[in-house]
């Protein structure tokens, strides 16, 4: 027989070895498992209001371009501060036909509950809407409901979803609400200033 | 010795995990500040937009003695953005400008401003005709100006270096 | 007895054995890493749209400015072509191009696409460009011109003030619409104010009449004065009572006079003012020439002015000054009267403004006896000249046109048509506002037709019977009535027009007179007429009754003796020169741009070959007119494509016009409306045959005759759609 296979004739780990590899691997695994629990918390965390932030700001980018293409005299209502609205109607521009311009239906944006919907063709058999988000918070952050200005932007009581209107400027605010456990809750506010591009009054 | 050759491999990838977390985290706040930054940037553009053409100027440019509702009362070519720290050296504590063709001290009389057909500013596309006429001159065309090329610079200190935004365009006479 | 080489074997491990655990921490890495990489390519995404939407913002408001260029471009009469997909303007840290193309409705389209890093953007504006309005002609035929009447041709500004009022004299109170209502209104007006101050001076003269009798005992207290020499202290004492006496008595009679003063204020004021109003100015304005009755006291004397002051003073000695059998005092309205001068014939003018002209020659009163009056420009055809007696004065210029002028054809809207209108009957109809057509028009013998705006009304024909009478109600809006035959106002008729606005009101007369026909526009209506007087293809007859305020237009004219024509010059000032913003939109970027994080890789081109905005406007379509003072200081002028024009030597611009060809036909002599707007062909030699070619580089320009087709009238509102 060959030195080699006696040796590996007796090949194996003690006991103590085991317990001792066991333990080391136990221990870094916990380590690491705590850490990479900690760190997959901080991450789920992070992403779930980098998703939100996002979230927030393209629906705002959504309102914000639907209004860019509205008739500024269409604006219902066009309130302006300290009052705002949280749904606002507004005609848009669809094309021209036979030398005149052509209007789309009355289009809205309004704040339903926690949604935030556009809807055309409104209160009619047509009617259509989307749903661009349900994540929408009762009120504006910082704002509650006692006919004062809280968060000193200027608006009373603003919703989630507010409408300010200025000659033909329009204000939008937005604040997104989202569970982030334990009875928490995590809100992310966006604001924007966009012009109203079309005036109806500029060609009959 | 696998054990420790395995051992060290871990630490390494777990290393490199939690420096990718880092980074992430970390260009998260950049993004948080470009998106803040770039929505003070077109808000203003927008605000701008909404002011009688005619007035643009005179709201936004340093001169506070022109302002069309009364001395200092213009929002003035410099604001700060909400959200953003300035940078160290930013005067007054200001992050956004309005850059116009716009010269200062024309005839090096201080504290005086003209908007100039002949302002040199290759991003801004000057010198160019401003008031219609064809024609580049060197005078002040501030009060029938038709075209007006600006850019918005912003600087600010982000959480891990200072950091800049620009956005350029152009306002123009739509009516009357 | 086995040694145990634990050491040994342990650096050793069973070869089926070893490597396991490099094997295991190979998984775990690997589901680390596998884990990193996913949250890493999460983070990137989100990190690449937040990016990608920042920059899609920035070519957004790239996009904007090349929307912006281009709208300025259009506005000083480019076609707003601003470079090009593969040669597009450097704008900032991004580029953009503006596609330009016409539509049938002759507005413009302006299609914008910045870029801006990894952002794209398309918007699109659609424009109508501002056309000068025909009116700037003021009294304009495109026949030769032969007045041998009186003739007064002057100018007024609308936005001034009313002609009458310009001319110097007082605006004359709009006409009553209801007369009787009127008189009696003011009937009981004057019957109340006549009870009024009879009242009150009835109470006046009593008042007076307390205070005589009051004073009267004190004379003999008063005559003999206060001698403190004597020693009669009794007399003294009587006397000083007597002053206080008096005293009291003239205030309580001026407190007396003031009260009632203010009463008959305050009956006139309030009480009686409502019944004033009731009366229009008109009537208001007869009134004043009405005698005022006398007010009379109490001991039939007229009391034609209480003065307190005179009377405390004249209570002294003697009684109350009262005149007596005074005359009656009326108040006249002075009727306003120029001074005669030597050349006044007309009465009341304003002395300037006033534009006569035509494409050939003008003759006015050759037989030297004949007034006429221009006070203002007289500009005959082009090579032709004015030809006038010794008896016309002219004000202003009398050069001749350098150009011949092309009226345009009418725009005549399409509105559904109704059978004859021919009103008889004793109501006044009214046509409300709105859109409305008639196969004719006919408004007979006392019959009253309202025209109401805003309103467009398109008739066959329009006539007006002897005592007929239509009224052009522009209160609310403008009115455009479209005649497409013959318009017939004979004498006898009255035509209004409500405001003293000549903007509000256009009478366009589409119809063409048949050869060797009598003009079929005939004016005789009695009418102070506010508004614009177009007909381009039939000759216009005017007569001495009908006074135009404003302009007309028409391809003859025949003008009575007698005629005053005044040109309203706000023409000139009116409107804004802007292009009209029809609407504007998001469009979709297109296929060969999108992607892709370098512009200029994904276009093709070269950064450093790309121009700036303002140099970058596409100006083989443009045809530009300039006179202009060069860097020495020479004035110098230009005609023919801006392309070739360099605009680096001009320090300044003295007047300068661009037409647009290609889109909008450059007409040769003698050639009326023959081409159409949108996709019309030019009749240039060597050019492109679609109008929204973008600027095509390979034109043939040597052989063109650019003074001969310069047509500055070209681009007129009414131009658009020609043989559309």
């Amino acid at each position: 027989m060959s030195v080699a296979r006696r040796i590996g004739s007796r090949a194996g780990f003690t006991i103590l070895e085991l317990l001792l590899a066991l333990g080391l691997l136990a221990i870094v695994a916990q380590k690491t498992f705590v850490m990479l629990t900690a760190a997959s918390k901080a991450t789920a965390t992070d992403t779930s209001a980098l998703v939100l932030e996002e979230k927030a700001r393209r629906v705002l980018q959504q309102v914000a371009m639907t209004i860019m293409s509205a008739d500024r005299d269409s604006l219902v209502p066009g309130v302006e501060a300290p009052l705002d609205t949280d749904a606002l109607r507004f005609k848009v521009h669809l094309g021209v036909e036979n030398g005149e311009v052509v209007w789309s239906e009355p289009e809205e944006i309004v704040q339903k509950g926690q949604k935030v919907v556009w809807r055309s063709y409104v209160a009619t058999e047509k009617e259509r809407h989307i749903t661009w988000t349900n994540l929408v918070a009762p009120f504006l952050e910082g704002e509650i409901p006692n006919g004062m200005d809280d968060n000193g932007n200027g608006v009373i009581d603003e919703k989630g979803l507010s409408f300010e209107v200025d000659r033909s400027a329009v204000t939008i605010r937005l604040t997104l609400a989202q569970a982030a456990g334990e009875g928490d809750e995590r809100l992310q506010t966006v604001e924007t200033v966009v012009t109203c591009r079309n005036l109806q009054e500029a060609k009959e | 010795m696998e054990v420790a050759v395995a051992l060290a491999i871990l630490a390494t990838v777990v290393g490199l995990f939690l420096g990718t977390i880092g980074a992430t985290a970390r260009q998260r706040w950049v993004n948080r500040e470009n998106a803040v930054v770039a929505e003070a940037v077109c808000s203003l553009v927008e605000r701008m937009r909404n002011e009688d053409f005619a007035d643009v100027v005179r709201l936004y440019n340093a001169d506070p003695f022109d302002d069309p509702r009364g001395p200092g009362t213009a929002p003035g070519n410099a604001m700060r953005i909400a959200g953003v720290i300035p940078t160290e050296d930013a005067e007054a504590g200001m992050s956004m400008w309005i850059t116009f063709p716009i010269t200062e001290e024309p005839d090096g009389i201080e504290g005086t401003w003209e908007l100039r057909e002949d302002f040199v500013d290759a991003r801004l596309g000057t010198p160019r005709d401003l008031n219609g006429d064809s024609v580049i001159d060197d005078l002040d065309h501030a009060s029938d100006y038709a075209i007006l090329p600006m850019r918005v610079d912003a600087a600010w200190q982000g959480r891990f270096s200072q950091r800049t935004f620009q956005m350029q365009t152009m306002l123009v006479r739509y009516r009357d | 007895m086995r040694e145990t080489h634990l050491h040994g074997r342990a650096h050793r491990a069973h070869p089926g054995r070893r490597g396991s655990a490099l094997a295991m921490s190979l998984v775990a890495a690997s589901s680390v890493a596998i884990l990193s990489a996913g949250f890493l390519q999460l983070s990137s995404a989100v990190t690449r749209r937040q990016a990608g939407a920042i920059e899609n913002r920035q070519a957004f408001y790239m996009a904007e400015a090349g929307l912006g260029e281009a709208f300025n471009a259009v506005h000083i009469g480019r076609s707003g072509q601003i470079g090009s997909m593969s040669e597009p303007a450097a704008f900032g840290g991004g580029f953009f191009w503006v596609d330009s193309a016409p539509t049938p409705e002759g507005d413009i389209r302006l299609e914008c696409t910045g870029m801006a890093g990894s952002g794209r953007a398309t918007l699109e504006l659609l424009v109508t460009p501002v056309q000068e309005d025909v009116a700037l002609l003021g009294v304009f035929s495109e026949e030769a011109l032969d007045v041998d009447g009186e003739l007064l041709i002057d100018g007024f500004d609308s936005q001034h003030g009313e002609y009458v009022e310009q001319a110097g004299g007082e605006p004359e109170p709009a006409a009553c619409d209801d007369p009787d209502e009127c008189l009696k209104a003011l009937e009981k007006y004057e019957l109340e104010v006549a009870k009024l101050n009879a009242d009150i001076d009835e109470k006046l003269a009593k008042v007076a009449a307390d205070l005589a009798a009051s004073l009267a005992p004190l004379d003999g207290y008063l005559s003999g004065g206060y001698d403190d020499d004597d020693d009669d202290d009794d007399d003294d004492d009587d006397y000083r009572k007597a002053l206080e006496y008096q005293r009291l008595y003239r205030a309580k009679y001026a407190e007396d006079v003031a009260k009632l003063e203010a009463e008959r204020e305050k009956k006139l004021g309030e009480e009686l003012k409502s019944l004033r109003d009731k009366s229009c100015d008109a009537c208001d304005a007869g009134v004043a020439t009405a005698p005022v009755a006398p007010a009379l006291n109490g001991f039939g004397r007229q009391l034609v002015d209480i003065d307190v002051d005179v009377l405390r003073d004249d209570f002294l000695d003697v009684q109350v000054p009262l005149a007596d059998g005074a005359e009656p005092v009326g108040v006249q309205l002075d009727v306003p009267q120029d001074a005669p001068s030597d050349e006044e014939t007309f009465g009341t003018h304003t002395g300037s403004g006033g534009l006569l002209g035509s494409n050939g020659p003008i003759t006015l009163g050759t037989d030297g006896v004949t007034q006429i009056e221009i006070h203002g420009d007289v500009e005959p055809g082009s090579g032709t000249d004015l030809t006038a007696g010794g008896s016309v004065y002219v004000a202003g210029d009398t050069d001749a046109r350098d150009e011949p002028v092309e009226l345009p054809p009418i725009q005549v809207p399409n509105v559904a048509g109704m059978p004859a209108l021919k009103h008889d009957g004793p109501v006044p109809m009214v046509l409300p506002a709105g859109d409305v057509g008639f196969e004719s028009i006919e408004v007979a013998e006392n019959a009253v037709l309202v025209v109401r705006g805003p309103a467009r009304v398109v008739a066959g024909s329009f006539t007006l019977l002897a005592g007929a009478e239509v009224e052009f109600d522009t209160t609310d809006g403008q009115v455009d009535l479209f005649v497409t035959g013959a318009v017939n106002m004979v004498p006898g008729s009255y035509v209004e027009t409500t405001q003293p606005d000549p903007s509000q009101l256009t009478l366009q007369v589409s119809g063409v007179d048949a050869d060797g026909a009598d003009p079929s526009v005939v004016l005789e209506a009695e009418s102070q007429f506010y508004g614009t007087i177009y007909s381009p293809d039939a000759g216009v007859s005017v007569g001495a009754s009908f006074e135009v305020y404003g302009a007309l237009i028409a391809h003859s004219l025949d003008l009575a003796p007698g005629v005053r024509l005044h040109f309203d010059n706000a023409y000139s000032a009116k409107g804004s020169t802007l292009p009209d913003i029809v609407a504007w939109s998001v469009s979709e970027v297109p296929a060969a741009v999108r992607g892709g994080n370098d512009p200029m890789q994904r276009i093709g081109a070269d950064r450093g070959d790309l121009r700036l905005p303002a140099d970058a406007h596409v100006l083989d379509e443009v045809l530009i007119n300039v006179e202009y003072v060069d860097d020495t200081g020479a004035v110098c002028d230009f005609v023919g494509p801006e392309s070739e024009f360099d605009w680096d030597g001009v320090r300044s611009v003295i007047e300068s016009r661009r037409v647009l060809i290609g889109s909008r036909a450059l007409r040769n002599e003698g050639d009326r409306g023959s081409a159409a707007a949108g996709g019309a062909t030019s009749s240039m030699p060597g050019s492109p045959s679609s109008p929204d070619s973008g600027g095509d580089q390979n034109w043939d320009w040597s052989d063109v005759d650019w003074e001969a087709l310069w047509d500055p009238w070209s681009d007129y509102k009414y131009s658009q759609n020609d043989g559309a």
